[in-house]
């Protein structure tokens, strides 16, 4: 029996969803199921602050949405990432990396 | 650039507010869909998947909500409903109104006579030329 999955840790919700829409463009269901693939299982993102997350960013012009067919041919809301989302997705990495060094110096004093 | 964009997708949204429910409601559908297909791949029957899915998944409604409310024409709509709200109350007391309008008005009326007496007898110079 696997762990339960957990929440995102907080704040890191659009530098992950960027940094995975970078890759390729997916709808929303695609962008959780992602990245409850690569964590193993760890991390689960429901709709509920996916979607939200997803609009805002939309609006921010970090992402273009287009309604497409999905593989078994529903109708789905493809998010593309745009050059705004790349650059956003750069400084936020840097930031993140930073916040993750300093917390990794503290625990290890 | 942003901005621009954020405003007409704004007013946009405000006009078909429906319409962006219903893109929500499908994008959530998909969303369900997906779900149940890759849990019932996993192995569950199709009626524990539905369950599953949409417990994970939760309230449309709750949704859409948590969607508007992330975008600024909310708080606009907000503010809007608050001045409508209060022009409601103030119609229902047009007394209190009146005699609000009226002593501001008294107020400043009086304020403004008395200045500009002041103005003219003390503080302006007198209006004739030098004597000299």
């Amino acid at each position: 029996m696997p762990e339960k999955p957990t929440d995102l840790v907080q704040g890191t919700l659009e530098m992950l969803v960027l940094k995975t829409l970078a890759l390729e463009p997916m709808h929303g269901y695609g962008i959780a199921l992602r990245m409850e693939q690569i964590t193993g299982g760890v991390f689960r993102v429901n709709p509920g602050s996916l979607l939200p997350a997803l609009s805002r960013m939309e609006r921010a012009g970090q992402l273009n949405g287009e309604w497409r067919a999905t593989e078994n041919n529903r109708r789905a809301k493809y998010y593309t990432i745009t050059e705004q989302g790349r650059k956003a997705l750069k400084s936020e990495k840097a930031l993140w990396n930073r916040q993750l060094a300093a917390i990794d110096r503290i625990m290890e004093a | 650039m942003g901005l621009i964009r954020s405003f007409t997708l704004g007013f946009k949204s405000l006009y078909h507010r429906n319409l962006r429910n219903d893109e929500i409601e499908e994008e959530l559908r998909v969303f369900l869909e997906d779900s149940i297909d890759d849990k019932m791949r996993h192995g569950m029957n199709r009626e524990d998947a539905m369950r599953a899915a949409r417990a994970e998944i939760g309230s449309v409604t709750a949704v859409q909500q948590k969607v508007w409310s992330a975008s600024w024409e909310s708080s606009a709509q907000m503010l809007w409903h608050d001045l409508i709200y209060t022009f409601r109350r103030l119609a229902r007391t047009p007394g209190v109104v009146f005699a609000v309008v009226l002593s501001i008005g008294l107020g400043i009326a009086a304020n403004a006579t008395i200045f500009s007496l002041v103005s003219k007898f003390v503080l302006a110079p007198a209006p004739v030329g030098d004597s000299h």
